[in-house]
């Protein structure tokens, strides 16, 4: 036998790209970079469902506004750069926790194309690669109830959540974390915790012989996370650490609109510095008891979404709705407001965002008819309000992983259909 | 009356399924007991634009007359292999279920069903075993997989406490974990995400930082602080974190990683780096539950992974020094001394904090300080709540240090408050010693208002909502956590708007529609009657005589209790109704159990007789507080595993670590050289049509390197793992690795291997 060895020597601070993407599956996938079409994901999400009276535009697809005091108003001076999208349905999903399930999974199990991962993973799996975090999931009072399939919205497989991170604070360490400290010692501190990934990657290896292939499961998600922890220790940070509000508690409901505000931007600044392509802004979850006393309203928002027409229930409603409608707002402009010194133009321009929904009429519990509104991206022409009748979502999702060069004909449960939604194309 | 209970469990071997004398008509049947199985259960798909809108069975979302119909004569449909409504459900049918298996058969669910087939082909009504099930048998069960449990952020903290003497609250920030079952700490569901990976590495250095800063001489008393000192710590501490010694290649590699550090920076920084090394290894953020083969797909745990198990049931945290000194001396595989060690452990106060971890996540006791009150309720101040918390743990704590039953605990005469609490209440604190945080024990024994677990303030609370009550948060917190009752949500499409807050009608006028609306009724039937028991209570807790200006009547009724329904007037009768049920009380060995073991699917038979053994355990012992945590520990699950044939025994411990390559400081210290030396070894396993070789690549120079090799290879590659390779032609092939392996620390290796055919 022939036995020839030869040594690349390994050169430390040079960042991710010494390293091999640790993502297993995507691999061969079109990542485009050099083309045109969105270069990053961001999903925005509330809970609870809307009230169709008060939420959809009135006009036709290109000649259409937003009504004064409808939840959208707040939106009307980005109306150019949205497509406001009416008639989507989820597939077989209904209710609470099967919208929040559904909503960017389509429920894909396994052997789907999809592997019931959702949007956002789902691309962050192509295009997440050499960034300092493969996609960063921000999260305002998400996880008051602990993780469930009410509280989580990003999957990685049937079952396996993707926890966002409620903690503003606790984000900005993990983004800034090696300029609060002197350069060599960061550099030190690298290598010693790469040799710990290390030693525990050993150990995880050792323990994997030993087991039945379920708890095998456990510790292939424990060393998947390993290798986007080195991914993230490795890359170097390419921006200044950014001002936060200080003294914010987590699970405040008083702090609910300062946490929102800083998780947006860090969100933006995030996206904005390369540090991932892939992002996503959780308020609450489905079921979520937010009571927004900010505005004087004292009910929880839950309660509220399943006001009858005409109460004062419904009408305090509206007002939370619209409340969300300002931090979608605000998250464009911010987004617009920052320079792609990558690409050009603003972060706006090639940052797709999504405003994604559980439920559409709350007070039914179903699932159509649930607003989703895109923005910015420059895959789709924006100032549209698209009625597509009844489709299911799967289609638009298809269409998102497209514009992202990912050529797939089903996302999540291939009973909904194949192809993309053509209304938007 | 309806007879079925929800989620009771079949008994496991002698099981009589008795044939109620006392019937509903069908329709009846239907409506309360399988409309709601269908609605939750069928309706997502079973509709007419549903995905088995084609199927012989198409349900209408809002005519459960025409659905009975339907049901009805579904119900009579049989092929060879039986009835289609049982097959096609419960996943046994040949053409599959493209809904999958939704059915549980020995589940009360599958009960229903089984009676309604029954009544629909002529059967006695009231008989669930129509439909001829294999009976359960609980003889030769499997006592439960071989597991590794993650500790939870609790156990997390609690065990970096008690090793490093040091507060711990890194684990309570960390990411919160999945709640499966009621309690966050499943088997199943507790894994390591990217995020929580970040969380522990930079808990680990924080941890570590500290602990060396406080607490060296704790950590080692050895002297001179060098290498030798570092492998005292690692033998001495090393058993401590990973709750077992370390095996000679643990020690080795630990060993040579403080040494790397101890040459560039000293002791301090190699002890902390060390430190933050061992706890971030699997050894330490894992429980082992493994075992050693003992033949037949068993694995005997060891006396190390029994005081594991034991410390982390009863105290939460890591096995005290005694506790690894007789699983050193392997004493506690000796069921008999076991138990005694466990009554020790329960006497000391430890065990009386795991009793309120339980209960906060049994009762969902931690969203008190979270749940918004608002509008009048903003009285409920957060030094309020923090005295409602301290007054439900100590009532807890009392309760089970004194080990009184469920029951003298549902109707307890007394509480624990300070003055603010009791002025809150309205109740006179009367004579009695203060303790250190300024509660007494309260006599209540002459109160119609307070008094048992169900009176106390934070459960009131947190069952309710931010402006008034809520009977059906109340309702659904006895169903569920008291008599372990799963109910559906509710049916799609059904207008689930609650009544406006409307000062001309009651709480309880107002949520009349569910109880009178056939389609709400049939699950709120089950939850409202009971939570109208507690309308003399608002949202916060405290006792009100009207409900604004209306009366209140808390009259009410428990549907499906013990096989029965029972009336009662008010919390105090409501009180006794479940302290008298058997029911109640093996449901609360039911929490117990899912929280002990962290295993919670009762529809796997095999958890479901391990369950069993447990409750006839905790009836023996009279039924007291302490008695479900000691059933726990008296039966097979928490002694033995199973596994497959393939599967390997725990890893091997070296406990006699001998220094067998004495480190030479001068050596180890000259790192200057260049020379990168990669040694390959290969073994071999060759079958003439093919073979698998498993290749290891070991760095003996002193750099980093990233290795890549050219291997001649017989044949041709069919698959490979933990390398990329390439085809160079002819037989010779080149490997490299797969990014996490593919660069190698100095001493370090890194392994591959492919399959190939020839």
């Amino acid at each position: 036998m022939l036995i020839k060895t030869s040594r690349r020597k390994f050169l430390t601070g040079l960042g991710a790209s010494g390293l091999a993407m640790p993502f297993v599956r995507h691999l061969e996938g079109a990542a485009r970079a050099d083309e045109s079409g969105p270069k990053r994901l961001l999903v925005f999400f509330s809970p609870n469902g809307t009230i169709p009276q008060h939420y959809w535009p009135s006009g036709t697809q290109h000649n259409f506004s937003f009504a004064t005091g409808s939840i959208l108003e707040p939106l009307r001076a980005l109306k150019d750069k949205l497509i406001v999208i009416k008639g989507l349905e989820f597939y077989g999903a209904t209710n609470h926790e099967g919208g929040m399930a559904a909503m960017l999974t389509n429920n894909g199990g396994t052997g789907t194309e999809t592997d019931n991962w959702s949007l956002d993973q789902f691309i962050a799996s192509y295009i997440g690669g050499e960034t300092r975090f493969p996609s960063l999931e921000l999260g305002v009072h998400t996880s008051v109830w602990g993780g469930s399939n009410q509280t989580r919205m990003s999957y990685m497989g049937p079952g396996s959540f993707v926890s966002p991170d409620d903690n503003p604070y606790n984000v900005y360490q993990r983004m800034f974390a090696d300029q609060l400290v002197d350069a060599n010692v960061a550099e030190k501190r690298r290598n010693r915790r790469k040799r710990i990934l290390d030693m525990s990657r050993g150990h995880l290896s050792s323990l994997r012989e030993r087991l039945g292939v379920e708890e095998r499961v456990k510790l292939e998600a424990h060393t998947e996370s390993l290798h986007q922890l080195e991914n993230t220790i490795f890359s170097l940070p390419s921006c200044s650490p950014i001002a936060l509000t200080q003294g914010l508690s987590t699970y405040s409901n008083a702090d609910f609109p300062a946490l929102t505000t800083a998780q947006i931007d860090l969100a933006v600044n995030a996206l904005a510095c390369d540090m991932t392509r892939v992002a996503s802004i959780q308020l609450s979850h489905t079921v979520g008891p937010t009571a927004f006393s900010w505005l004087g309203i004292h009910e929880g928002h839950h309660g509220l979404s399943h006001g009858g027409d005409g109460t004062a229930q419904a009408h305090e409603y509206v007002l939370c709705e619209r409340w969300y409608a300002e931090q979608f707002a605000s998250l464009l402009q911010k987004l617009d407001a920052r320079p792609d010194v990558e690409y050009g133009g603003s972060m706006l321009d090639n940052t797709l965002v999504i405003w994604a929904n559980e439920l559409g009429d709350g007070r039914l519990h179903t699932c159509t008819d649930v607003p989703f509104i895109l923005a910015g991206g420059g895959a789709f022409q924006g100032g549209q309000f698209l009625d597509v009748g009844h489709a299911y979502h799967s289609k638009l999702l298809v269409s998102i992983a497209r514009a992202f060069g990912i050529n797939i004909n089903t996302f999540g449960n291939p009973g909904s259909g194949t192809g993309s939604l053509e209304a938007l194309s | 009356m309806i007879f079925f209970s929800l989620l009771s469990f079949f008994a496991c071997s002698n099981d009589t399924r008795s044939v109620n004398e006392n019937c509903s008509d069908d329709e009846t049947f239907y409506r309360e007991s399988v409309a709601p199985i269908l609605a939750s259960k069928c309706m997502g798909c079973h509709v007419s634009d549903g995905i088995a809108g084609e199927t012989r069975l198409q349900l209408q979302a809002d005519d459960e007359e025409s659905n009975f119909q339907l049901l009805w004569n579904v119900a009579q449909i049989k092929d060879e292999h039986g009835y289609l409504l049982w097959n096609k459900p419960t996943g046994q049918h040949s053409d599959g279920h493209v809904g999958g298996s939704i059915l549980a058969q020995y589940s009360d669910e599958g009960d229903i069903v089984s009676e309604f087939i029954g009544r629909a082909n002529g059967a006695q009504c009231g008989d669930s075993s129509y439909i001829d099930s294999e009976p359960m048998q609980c003889e030769d069960r499997e006592p439960g997989k071989r597991l590794l449990r993650r500790l939870s952020h609790v156990e997390f903290d609690n065990s970096i406490t008690d090793l490093f003497g040091i507060d711990s609250e890194w684990g309570q920030h960390f990411s919160p974990d999945n709640v499966s079952h009621g309690f966050n700490n499943n088997a199943g569901a507790l894994q390591v995400t990217t995020l929580l990976s970040d969380q522990y590495m930079n808990a680990a250095e924080q941890i570590a930082q500290t602990a060396v800063q406080q607490n060296m001489n704790l950590l080692v008393s050895c002297s001179p602080k060098n290498i030798a000192c570092g492998e005292e710590f690692l033998l001495r501490y090393g058993t401590k974190i990973f709750r077992r010694p370390l095996n000679n290649d643990e020690m080795e590699e630990y060993l040579s990683f403080f040494s790397e550090i101890y040459y560039e920076d000293g002791f301090e920084e190699a002890l902390t780096w060390t430190i933050a090394g061992l706890l971030q290894s699997p050894h330490f953020l894992y429980r082992s539950e493994l075992g050693v083969k003992s033949g037949s797909g068993r694995f005997e745990l060891t006396s190390w992974e029994i005081a594991t198990e034991l410390s982390y049931l009863l105290w939460q945290t890591t096995p005290s020094d005694a506790l690894l000194e007789h699983a050193r001396n392997d004493q506690l595989r000796d069921r008999d001394q076991l138990l005694r060690i466990a009554q020790e452990m329960l006497a000391d106060s430890r065990a009386g904090d795991t009793v309120v971890s339980m209960s906060s996540q049994w009762l969902s006791l931690n969203l008190l300080h979270t749940v918004p009150r608002e509008e009048d309720y903003s009285v409920l101040t957060d030094e309020l709540r923090g005295a409602m918390e301290k007054e439900i743990n100590k009532l807890m704590q009392s309760s089970f240090s004194d080990n009184l039953t469920f029951s003298e605990l549902l109707t307890a005469d007394h509480s624990f408050m300070n003055a603010e609490l009791a002025d809150y209440y309205g109740v006179s604190l009367g004579e009695g010693d203060v303790d250190v945080d300024g509660f007494q024990r309260v006599d209540l024994s002459g109160d119609e208002r307070y008094g048992g677990l169900l009176t106390q303030g934070a459960l009131l609370t947190i069952n309710a909502s931010p402006t008034s009550s809520s009977p059906i948060h109340r309702g659904v917190m006895v169903r569920e956590r008291l008599l372990c009752h799963e109910l559906p949500p509710p049916p799609p499409a059904l207008d689930t708007a609650p009544p406006a807050v409307d000062d001309s009608l009651s709480t309880r006028e107002r949520y009349a529609a569910h109880t009178e609306d056939p389609a709400c009724s049939s699950c709120h039937n089950l939850i409202d009657p009971i939570g109208f028991a507690f309308e003399h209570y608002d949202g916060i807790g405290r006792w009100r005589d009207r409900d604004g200006v209306h009366d209140i009547d808390v009259s009410g009724e428990v549907q499906n209790i013990d096989d029965g329904n029972i009336f009662f007037e008010g919390v105090p009768q409501l009180s006794t109704v479940l302290a008298e049920s058997d029911q109640v009380g093996e449901c609360y060995v039911q929490q117990w159990f899912t929280y002990g073991f962290g295993a919670g699917d009762f529809e796997d038979p095999n958890l479901a007789c391990a369950l069993e053994e447990a409750k006839n355990s905790y009836h023996e012992a009279g039924g007291t507080l302490q008695a479900p945590l000691l059933s726990l520990l008296q039966i097979d699950r928490f002694f033995v595993r199973s596994g497959a044939a393939s599967e390997q025994s725990t890893l091997a411990i070296n406990s006699d670590y001998i220094e067998q390559d004495p480190i030479d400081e001068a050596e180890a210290g000259s790192t200057e050289s260049n020379t990168a030396n990669l040694q390959v070894t290969i073994d071999e396993n060759n079958w003439g049509s093919g073979y698998v070789y498993n290749v290891t690549v070991t760095n003996n120079g002193s750099e980093s390197v990233e290795w890549e090799i050219e291997l001649s290879v017989p044949g041709a590659l069919t698959s490979s793992w933990n390398t990329e390779w390439e085809h160079l032609g002819d037989d010779v092939y080149r490997f490299w690795g797969v990014g996490w392996n593919s660069s190698i620390a100095p001493g370090g290796s890194e392994s591959f291997g492919f399959q190939g055919e020839i």
